[in-house]
């Protein structure tokens, strides 16, 4: 356990750290803990450092945002954070699990346990029904059907949609298509809500919307990073942490 | 169990997924339908040609029939021993029945021009000597009266039996059994009238068992006994014989033949014509046809294979980001798998089923036209959809997997 206290020297070390975040972070309230994360792409005889050393811990019930430039590396630490990419080097611990060298059938394990993705394109499947929609996830975790139903009707309701289930995503506003979107990524208690530029496609007003059920699942206690590029959903979050070059540039708590 | 557990509901989905695409998937099934079709079509004319051979010989003494005749002797030098021996006689069929094991009947047969006269009636007709063996042996059984029977046999009974055309000829609507007929100049008794056979190849008025239909048959005894000709040689036509089970024809034809050339002195002067041989023969030669159209079919199929494969790459790319999503929420390489292969494979499936339903209404117009019974077995049945279903694994297959190994973060990026 010396690399994560080394993590968090380091990342307490980086700029305008506050105590308070400092205090969230002890041991079994720490969610997610990189350290020394870097991730290299081998574009031919070029390798691009995506991320270079990387500490950053997230304690549970935090609402964070990432921000950073495009091609900032962002992208790269959230694929990271989503277990949907593995680091070059470093360690990251997740929920207490180190899942830096996780097979891809482990990771997919823990993607569906532990991760709710919210995508800035919905990614909905668009011939399927809502609850259909929202099923997925429970489908991959094995769940049988009368229950798979019963939860993402539940989920459905937690986002407002509850007498929506029966309708496909075209028959819906982009608004709630995102909020069916976020019924998804609940539907499974993950740890974790991971949400990529989930107002990007959205009129403010609407963006606004899908940002206040965020709040409100953060006042429920639910840990949510959400990457944007958009200052002002920056600013609503409790933290944020902008990545520029590859590394953690600012870190700071609102 | 867990992951088992998710890969059944993988398998449902993909079921549910074929219907959310049902343009795709109608198209993706028209080639294996087509290809079930054709292949069921064709085995239903092959196997129906083939059963009604069996029909015909089933009528005819069925494959376990062995027909025995004398040789035609080739030119004009013959040795003593040949001159010696008479060619088939009764006491070969008697020496037969009471030697050879293998042999469930044995029918001498002799035939022979006779004058035939009744009231209002005269013509010179093939009268066949027959014992009671050859009702067993041609599942040939009397409408009226009886058949020839052993005591006929024995008496050298002056009695006659008719086939029903030659009944309808010499009586018309009168009574025949219990009414007399000159036959070479004695007088013999009606006893019997036969059932009229019937067997109908590709035409609805072409009997081929018609011949059966004309029959005069005496007791064979009576005929060699009390008809005109050579008495003391006791020569029969032919010989027919039924061996008791088809898995002995060849150890009967050797029988027979060792039988047979004792008898006559050590002369090889009859022909066997072994049926179960024939059929053997008529398999082979047919087996170049069922691999004709195997291949044919197989073709087909395969083509219909290669559509599916087509269709399916062809709605790969938009799909990539559906399995980006699908990864992102916890599939496995082998979920997708699994999704992907279950699509194929129902759709194939399904072709498969409207494939051997579509064959059948095929067959059925076919089998009107040329006026020929086609057979559905459900061995083909089977076969078109085992088929169908290997086609759908085996093209289904290669996208399945490109679609496991995605990147997902690629995939989910993908435009």
């Amino acid at each position: 356990m010396s690399s994560p206290l080394a993590g968090l020297t380091m990342s307490l070390g980086a700029v305008d750290t506050t105590p308070r975040a400092a205090a969230a972070a002890t041991d079994s309230a720490r969610l997610i803990q990189l350290s020394q994360v870097t991730k290299t792409y081998d574009a031919g005889e070029l390798a691009v450092q995506a991320l270079c050393g990387v500490d950053l811990v997230i304690a549970r019930g935090q609402m964070t945002a990432i921000i950073g430039p495009s091609g900032s590396g962002k992208s790269t630490l959230m694929h990271i954070l989503g277990c949907l990419d593995a680091p070059t080097d470093g360690r990251y611990v997740l929920d207490g699990q180190d899942v830096s060298t996780l097979s891809s059938f482990q990771l997919a394990g823990v993607r569906n346990r532990k991760i709710g993705f919210v995508f800035q394109t919905f990614n909905l499947l668009p011939k399927a029904s809502l609850l259909r929609n929202a099923e997925l996830p429970l489908l991959y975790a094995g769940v049988g059907r009368s229950e798979r139903r019963e939860r993402a009707q539940a989920a459905l309701v937690r986002v407002g949609l509850g007498d929506r289930g029966k309708h496909r995503p075209a028959e819906l506003s982009g608004g709630q298509r995102q909020r069916a979107a976020i019924a998804r990524a609940l539907v499974m208690s993950p740890s974790l809500i991971l949400a990529d530029e989930p107002t990007g496609n959205l009129d403010t007003k609407t963006g606004l919307d899908i940002l206040n059920i965020f709040h409100e699942m953060h006042r429920r206690g639910e840990t949510i990073v959400i990457v944007t590029h958009d200052p002002r959903i920056a600013e609503q979050c409790e933290r944020v942490v902008q990545i520029v070059d590859g590394r953690i540039e600012d870190d700071r708590l609102n | 169990m867990k992951h088992l557990a998710s890969l059944w509901e993988s398998v449902i989905d993909g079921v549910v997924d074929i219907n959310s695409h049902r343009s795709r998937s109608v198209l993706q099934l028209i080639g294996i339908v087509l290809g079930v079709a054709s292949v069921v079509a064709t085995f239903g004319l092959i196997d129906g040609g083939r059963q009604q051979v069996m029909n015909f010989f089933e009528q005819t003494g069925g494959v376990r029939k062995m027909f025995i005749r004398n040789k035609e002797t080739q030119g004009a030098v013959q040795s003593a021993a040949e001159k010696k021996s008479k060619g088939l006689t009764y006491d070969d069929a008697t020496a037969l029945s009471r030697e050879a094991k293998l042999l469930e009947l044995v029918e001498p047969t002799m035939e022979r021009p006779e004058a035939v006269r009744g009231p209002g009636y005269e013509k010179t007709l093939d009268v066949s000597g027959a014992t009671f063996a050859y009702e067993p042996m041609y599942d040939f059984h009397p409408a009226e009266g009886r058949f020839i029977t052993a005591q006929d046999l024995a008496e050298s009974a002056k009695v006659v039996v008719l086939g029903a055309d030659r009944r309808q000829q010499i009586f018309g609507a009168r009574p025949a059994v219990g009414q007399t007929l000159t036959i070479g100049g004695g007088r013999y008794t009606v006893v019997g009238v036969m059932q009229k056979k019937e067997f109908y190849f590709n035409s609805a008025n072409d009997n081929a068992l018609d011949w059966m239909n004309r029959f005069v048959f005496v007791p064979v005894t009576t005929m060699l006994n009390r008809m005109s000709g050579d008495r003391s040689e006791q020569k029969v036509s032919y010989i027919n014989v039924q061996v008791r089970d088809l898995k002995d024809m060849d150890a009967a034809m050797a029988e027979v033949a060792t039988i047979l050339r004792r008898t006559h002195g050590g002369v090889a002067d009859v022909d066997i014509v072994n049926r179960a041989a024939r059929m053997r023969q008529m398999e082979s030669e047919g087996a170049i046809y069922d691999i004709t159209f195997m291949v044919c079919g197989t073709i087909s199929l395969l083509v219909g294979g290669i559509v599916i494969m087509n269709i399916l790459l062809a709605s790969f790319n938009e799909r990539v980001r559906e399995v980006g999503t699908r990864k992102a929420l916890g599939a496995t390489g082998l979920n997708i798998m699994a999704q992907f292969l279950v699509e194929s494979v129902v759709v194939t499936l399904l072709g498969g089923l409207l494939g051997v339903v579509l064959g059948a209404g095929f067959t059925r117009v076919i089998s009107d036209l040329i006026q020929q019974p086609v057979v559905l077995s459900p061995r083909m049945v089977m076969s078109g959809l085992t088929f169908s279903v290997v086609v759908g694994i085996f093209f289904g297959f290669y996208p399945a997997v490109k679609a496991a190994r995605l990147n997902p973060i690629q995939a989910l990026r993908y435009e």
